[in-house]
């Protein structure tokens, strides 16, 4: 089996996972109480109207008529109409999606920049002062709700300091903060496993090797300890995007940035169906695509695993 | 009389237990000439392995060294810098594990972890070390080695991996090579194999062979010398002949004896009763007294000093004219 079916496969199994996820989350917008009939007709309105309205968006159909009227419309690429702002879904999320990638983007790097270079410290420094210090540091930001840490932040750099804008969009810069708040409780958990995972590399009997060789602390560390020790995070990476688009709901909406989270969050407040099931649906895929990714890029980096999945056969 | 190349002087090692420091090493001296092979023979958890990685720095971190030297080629060891060290280790001084299938670095290829040596310590370049990493790992058995050197260690076989060790730790053409149960995970059949090539590596590069090891038989085949290890202390020293027709310690009687040979149809293995002692909790006097079978009223309360019985042979027995 080469890489190329091996990744096929991987993502033709993907596609029951995304449409299970869709029926799930339809049938959840169904059972929810509300009507968004009444949202957007407003309470001066006889019954007939409403009735008309219904009809109108297809709303007077048994659910599973409605998803698959959905359905239909998916696999030819239209997502469908939002029912508050009468705009095409696929318009409304491509307005939105490069704010949340973006976001998702820095906090990504911000956390696994600090997680895996602290990590690597705390794991030199086991034992020591420092490693206890970093390690309870760690553990506290872990516990940070990022919401909090994100209103903390907001009043440090954007009233107090004045450095950064407190809230929407004006630029790049006003993704520092939103950023942050995503990134620092983020970074601890990179931080604990690539201290564990070194910690664990630096005792295997290949690193006792590499020393026996005598090549440079250097050398040791990074070319042989390092470069096993970072593969589960690695693999972390890619399991932690679908977590952060759920970060960036409430980040997004704390900071009023225009992105994805934001317009997930108003939509499922007004009952636009169409938009949640439509940004729903990228989430899902987003996350067989990178999960997807995430074994290739081991794949790369391990050559055991690239000989049961590729290479070798 | 050769040089010395190694020179253990009371050399005191303990890991540090939740129950205190347990000396595993114990107040060992040793002494290597240059191009012998030296046994170093004992039971599993004698302290043989620790001996052997403590020479090269490279016990675990829960492990102190208490006291004593370490004199390679004049140096002490346990006094070098960080950068000394490294330049000794790989170059002048290597190590073959007893484990080969853990030894080797899953991420990278066979080859490339062989010429890191030579790019490490001889200045060559990538495209040279490589080169002659492959010589190097065809010079080691390993058939087709331009090929195989750009495989991963885990395609090899378990003696195809020591096999790679062995190259990896030879490049360099190093004076003491010290090997610590380099068979004792592998098949006997390849176990025979791997001997061979020790031997013929040493006839080859002239160098000083320190070999850990458990069995009797292989200090038989291999050795010039040898050392016996009980519970964290050498009890006898000699050249292997003479230990082997005359042995003066009942440890060193007793390993022999068990040996399995057939003597008529009812052979049966002898056994040496008992097990090694906690080393929380010594026995008084000479270690061994509980199984021995000379043990006196000496035994118990003193312990035995080394002694030289003749010029190259030395004994920590008080009876040990009673046993040879």
């Amino acid at each position: 089996m080469g890489l190329l079916s091996y990744t096929t496969k991987k993502l033709l199994i993907g596609i029951p996972v995304v449409f299970g996820v869709t029926i799930i989350l339809f049938y959840i917008m169904y059972s929810l109480p509300g009507d968004p009939i009444k949202l957007i007709a407003g309470e001066r309105v006889t019954p007939e109207r409403v009735e008309e309205l219904r009809r109108a968006w297809g709303l007077d159909q048994p659910p599973y008529v409605q998803y698959f009227y959905w359905l239909s419309h998916v696999v030819r690429g239209d997502l469908g109409v939002s029912i508050v702002t009468k705009q095409p879904v696929s318009y409304l999320l491509m307005q939105r999606l490069p704010y949340t990638l973006m976001l998702m983007l820095i906090s990504m790097l911000i956390s696994y920049a600090i997680g895996v270079s602290i990590g690597i410290v705390s794991a030199l420094m086991k034992g020591k002062p420092i490693d206890g210090l970093l390690s309870v540091t760690a553990i506290v930001s872990y516990s940070i709700p990022g919401f909090w840490l994100g209103l903390m932040l907001m009043l440090v750099f954007g009233y107090y300091l004045r450095l950064l804008p407190i809230s929407g969009y004006e630029g790049l810069h006003s993704l520092l903060i939103p950023a942050l708040s995503l990134a620092l409780p983020s970074s601890a958990a990179v931080m604990r496993l690539m201290r564990a995972e070194m910690i664990e590399v630096l005792n295997e009997d290949y690193v006792r090797t590499a020393w026996a060789k005598g090549l440079p602390r250097r050398r040791v560390l990074v070319v042989h300890a390092l470069r096993n020790a970072v593969l589960p995070v690695v693999v972390m990476l890619f399991l932690d995007i679908p977590w952060l688009i759920g970060g960036a709901v409430v980040i997004e909406t704390l900071f009023a940035l225009p992105g994805m989270g934001r317009l997930l969050y108003l939509s499922i407040i007004r009952q636009d169906y169409a938009v949640v099931q439509g940004i729903v649906l990228i989430i899902t895929i987003l996350t067989v695509v990178f999960n997807t990714l995430g074994d290739l890029v081991v794949a790369a980096l391990d050559p055991r695993v690239r000989v049961e999945k590729g290479e070798g056969m | 009389m050769p040089e010395k190349i190694l020179e253990v002087q009371n050399l005191k090692v303990c890991y540090e237990t939740g129950r205190g420091c347990v000396k595993a090493v114990d107040d060992v001296s040793l002494t290597i000439f240059e191009g012998e092979a030296f046994c170093l023979v004992g039971e599993t958890g004698c302290g043989k392995s620790t001996l052997a990685l403590s020479i090269p720095r490279l016990l675990p971190p829960n492990s102190r060294v208490l006291d004593g030297r370490i004199l390679f080629k004049g140096k002490d060891l346990l006094r070098v810098d960080d950068s000394e060290l490294q330049r000794i280790r790989g170059k002048e001084m290597a190590i073959v594990f007893q484990n080969p299938m853990t030894s080797l670095n899953p991420a990278y290829r066979v080859g490339y972890q062989v010429a890191e040596v030579p790019v490490t310590h001889l200045g060559m370049s990538w495209d040279k070390a490589l080169t002659s990493a492959v010589n190097q790992l065809s010079k080691v058995g390993i058939p087709d080695a331009g090929i195989r050197a750009r495989d991963y260690p885990h395609v090899y076989s378990g003696g195809m991996k020591q096999r790679s060790m062995i190259a990896m730790m030879t490049t360099c053409k190093p004076s003491l090579l010290i090997a610590d149960e380099p068979t004792t995970a592998l098949d006997v059949t390849i176990q025979a194999q791997i001997l061979k090539l020790l031997h013929s590596l040493r006839v080859e590069y002239g160098l000083t062979l320190l070999l850990i090891t458990h069995n009797f038989g292989i200090v038989a085949e291999v050795c010039d010398r040898v050392g016996v290890m009980y519970s964290g202390k050498i009890v006898e020293v000699g050249e292997v002949t003479e230990i082997f027709d005359n042995p003066l310690h009942p440890y060193t009687r007793g390993l022999i004896e068990c040996v399995a040979s057939r003597r008529g149809s009812k052979a049966r293995l002898n056994q040496i009763p008992g097990s090694l002692p906690n080393p929380l909790n010594l026995p008084s006097g000479c270690r061994f007294h509980p199984r021995c079978p000379y043990t006196t009223y000496l035994c118990m309360k003193e312990e035995p000093t080394m002694t030289e019985a003749t010029s190259n042979h030395s004994v920590a027995c008080h009876n040990y004219k009673a046993v040879g």
